[in-house]
C-alpha cells in the first residue's frame, strides 16, 4: 500500500496563510471598540452609508442577514431572543401588532433621537405609540406596483394602469409574478374587486386561487430574489412583473425603457420603522443609530440610491418636481388610491392557496 | 492429438456450451442514453452558470456578448467576497478537522461492543434526520437560551461541527471497523504501549481515510447554508454572502463567484476521492 505523506511545513505554511486571510477580514470591525447587532434589510444600509452610520453611532453596526418580517417576528419572540438584537428596522405594517402584543419592544427615549424633530408631521403621526411613548419611528416608505417594459406594453392602456396587466392574455408568457403568497393574493384580490383583502373570507380566497390557476399558463416564471427579477426584465424574457422601486431604478440605470404602473385598484404601500427590542444592553448606541437612520444625510442618500420614500421633512421638501413626478413621492398628496400592507386574518389559508396554485 | 485438433476441439466445445447471459444486455444502449441524459440534466445548469460567468453584459442572461474575465477580476478584488471566502475556508477546515477527530475517536470506541452502542449510534446520527431548517431553528434557540451571541466562532463553528460530524462518522467508521486488529494485538504482544500502537500501527493505516473524511467534511461545511443562516453573525460565509447578494441586489459577478465556489468544492471532493481510492 502506498503511504500518504503530508509535508508538514507546507501544511503549516498553508494553514497560517489561511488564518491570516480570514482574520484580515474582521480587522476593520475589530478596530471599532463597540458594536450593535441590527436586523434590517441590507439595502437599507448600503456600503456608502455604513461609514457615516457607524461614525454617527460610535460603534460598528453588525447587520445580520435579513429574511422577512415574519422571520424577524419569529426571531424576536423565540426563546432566548432577549438581548440578541439591539436595533431593528422592519416593515411596520406586519410586525407592529405581534411585537406590541408580546410586549417585546422598549419605549424609545426621544431625547436621544434629536432627529425626531426633523421628521415630517405626517410621519411623526405614523409612529407607533402606546401610553404616550414612542415605540417605532418610521424611517422609509415604498410602494410595490407592476414594472413593465414600455417597448412592449403601452403606457396609456387602461389595463396597463391596473393590476390586470399581470393577467392580460395579450402578454401571455411574458409576465412574472413574485413567489410571495401575501403580495400575489393581495394584488389578485384587489384586481377582482375585493375592497379589504386582509379580512376576506375563505370562499374569496378559493376564488382567487382558482383565478390564479386559470392564468398560470400566462406566467413565464415566479421570481424570488432581486437579482433574478431584474435579470428577467433586463433580458426581456418578461415584459411585466410585480416589482419594487429599487428594481425600477436598477433597470432604468441599465437603460431599459421600464417604468411602473399606478394600479387603479390601489397601489400597495408599506413603511419601515426603527425599534429597539427588550433586552438590548446597548440602548444608547441603538438610539444613536436610530437617530442617524432618520437624519437628513441618510434620507437623501437612500432616496438617491434606491428611490425609496423617506420621512425626513427637509429631504422631502428638497426633492425637485421632476424627481417627485418620476419616483412618485407625492402619491399620498395627489390622491393615488393606495392599499397599505395589512397582515391577513387567515394567513395560513393564503399560504395554502398560493401553494395550491404553485403545484397546480 | 495435434495442436490444431486441440484448438478446433476447444472451439467446438466453446460453440457447444451455453452462452453466458448478460443481464440487461438488451437495455445496454438504452441505459447508456439514460445515463447521458441524466448527466446532461444534472450538469447543464452548472455549465450555463460557468458560461454566463464570462458574459460581457451586466445581466445574467443570454445573449452574453463577447467573452470576458472581467467578473473574475471583480471577485478577485472585492474585499468583502475575499473575506467571506477566507472565513468559509477557515470554518470548513476547522469544523472538518474537529469533526473528523471526534469521528475518529468515536469510530475507535465503536469497535468495542457495549450495551449503549445502539443508542449512542442513534444519537450521533440524529442530526442527519433533521431537515436543515429545523436544525437551524433548534440551534438558534439553543444558543439563545445559553446567551451565546451569533458569531463565526461562537455559533457558526459549533453548528458546522454538529452538522458534519454524522457524515464524518459514517465515512470513517466502516474503515475502522474493517481494520485488521490482529496487527494491533501483535504490536501489543511485542511490547508496544497503547499510544505507540496508535501512532506506529493504527494511524499510518487509517491516515488516508482520515484525510479523505476530513475533505468530505470540509466540502459539506464549505457549502452549508441553511443552518448557517440561522446562527450567523455579521461575518458571513460565502454561501450566506451569496444568498444575501442574490436576494438584495443581484450582481453581475455572481456567476463567477458561483464558479469559484464550485471549483473549491469540486477540488476538495476530488482530492478526497483520490485519497479514498489510494487507501483501497
Amino acid at each position: 500500500m502506498k503511504s500518504f505523506n503530508l509535508d508538514r511545513r507546507q501544511f503549516l505554511a498553508g494553514s497560517a496563510g489561511l488564518v491570516a486571510t480570514s482574520m484580515a477580514a474582521p480587522a476593520g470591525v475589530l478596530a471599532q471598540s463597540q458594536s450593535i447587532s441590527a436586523l434590517m434589510p441590507g439595502v437599507l444600509l448600503p456600503e456608502s452609508l455604513r461609514g457615516p452610520a457607524e461614525a454617527a453611532t460610535g460603534a460598528a453596526i453588525e447587520n445580520l442577514p435579513y429574511v422577512s418580517p415574519t422571520d424577524t417576528v419569529a426571531k424576536l419572540l423565540a426563546p432566548g431572543a432577549q438581548g440578541r438584537y439591539d436595533l431593528i428596522n422592519n416593515m411596520m405594517n406586519f410586525v407592529t401588532e405581534p411585537l406590541m402584543a408580546a410586549d417585546a419592544l422598549q419605549p424609545l427615549d426621544l431625547s436621544k433621537v434629536p432627529n425626531w424633530d426633523q421628521l415630517s408631521p405626517y410621519w411623526q403621526s405614523q409612529a407607533v405609540m402606546k401610553d404616550g411613548e414612542v415605540y417605532m419611528i418610521p424611517c422609509m416608505w415604498a410602494y410595490d406596483s407592476v414594472l413593465y417594459n414600455k417597448d412592449f406594453i403601452p403606457e396609456d392602456d387602461e389595463v396597463t394602469q391596473s393590476w390586470g396587466v399581470m393577467f392580460d392574455d395579450r402578454y401571455a408568457g411574458r409576465i412574472a409574478p413574485r413567489d410571495d403568497a401575501y403580495q400575489m393574493i393581495t394584488l389578485t384580490a384587489l384586481h377582482l374587486g375585493v375592497e379589504e383583502p386582509a379580512t376576506m373570507s375563505r370562499s374569496d380566497i378559493k376564488e382567487i386561487q382558482a383565478f390564479l390557476i386559470s392564468k398560470k399558463a400566462n406566467f413565464r416564471t415566479l421570481w424570488s430574489s432581486f437579482g433574478e427579477a431584474v435579470n428577467l426584465m433586463s433580458s426581456q424574457e418578461v415584459w411585466a412583473m410585480v416589482g419594487w422601486m429599487p428594481m425600477r431604478l436598477a433597470l432604468q440605470k441599465q437603460g431599459m425603457n421600464v417604468t411602473n404602473n399606478w394600479p387603479s385598484e390601489g397601489l400597495m404601500t408599506f413603511q419601515n420603522g426603527l425599534f429597539i427590542p427588550k433586552g438590548s444592553q446597548k440602548t444608547d448606541l441603538a438610539h444613536a443609530a436610530a437617530n442617524f437612520f432618520i437624519s437628513q444625510e441618510y434620507a437623501s442618500e437612500l432616496a438617491k440610491l434606491m428611490d425609496y420614500g423617506v420621512t425626513n421633512e427637509a429631504v422631502i421638501n428638497g426633492f425637485s418636481q421632476e424627481t417627485i413626478d418620476r419616483v412618485g413621492y407625492d402619491i399620498f398628496d395627489r390622491g393615488v388610491k393606495t392599499y397599505p400592507y395589512t397582515w391577513p386574518a387567515e394567513m395560513d389559508a393564503w399560504i395554502e392557496a398560493w401553494n395550491s396554485f404553485k403545484v397546480a | 492429438m495435434s495442436v490444431t485438433d486441440t484448438h478446433s476441439g476447444r472451439q467446438a466445445m466453446s460453440e457447444a456450451s451455453p452462452r453466458i447471459r448478460v443481464p440487461y444486455a438488451n437495455l445496454k444502449r438504452l441505459l447508456t442514453v439514460y445515463v447521458a441524459v441524466l448527466l446532461f440534466v444534472l450538469y447543464l445548469p452548472l455549465g450555463v452558470v460557468a458560461l454566463l460567468s464570462f458574459s460581457e453584459t451586466g445581466s445574467i442572461s443570454f445573449p452574453m456578448g463577447e467573452p470576458t474575465v472581467r467578473w473574475y477580476g471583480e471577485v478577485a478584488t472585492n474585499n468583502t467576497l475575499l473575506a467571506s471566502l477566507g472565513r468559509s475556508l477557515l470554518i470548513g477546515s476547522l469544523s472538518a478537522t474537529i469533526a473528523t477527530l471526534i469521528a475518529l475517536l468515536l469510530g475507535l470506541a465503536f469497535r468495542h461492543d457495549t450495551k449503549l452502542k445502539p443508542y449512542a449510534l442513534g444519537l450521533i446520527l440524529l442530526p442527519l434526520l433533521l431537515p436543515g431548517v429545523v436544525g437551524g431553528a433548534v440551534l438558534f434557540v439553543f444558543f439563545g437560551l445559553l446567551g451565546v451571541k451569533n458569531g463565526l466562532w461562537t455559533t457558526v463553528l459549533p453548528a458546522h461541527i454538529v452538522y458534519v460530524l454524522p457524515f464524518a462518522f459514517l465515512t470513517l467508521s466502516p474503515r475502522l471497523k474493517g481494520f485488521n486488529r490482529t496487527i494491533e494485538e501483535a504490536a501489543v504482544d511485542l511490547g508496544a504501549r497503547p499510544a505507540m500502537v496508535f501512532t506506529r500501527v493504527v494511524w499510518p493505516i487509517v491516515k488516508p481515510a482520515v484525510f479523505a473524511t476530513s475533505l468530505f467534511a470540509f466540502t459539506l461545511s464549505f457549502d452549508e447554508f441553511i443552518r448557517t443562516l440561522f446562527v450567523t453573525g455579521f461575518d458571513r460565509t460565502v454561501p450566506v454572502l451569496f444568498w444575501v447578494t442574490v436576494t438584495e441586489q443581484g450582481a453581475p459577478y455572481l456567476p463567477a463567484m458561483a464558479v469559484i465556489i464550485m471549483l473549491i468544492s469540486i477540488a476538495a471532493s476530488a482530492v478526497a476521492f483520490l485519497l479514498d481510492s489510494k487507501k483501497k
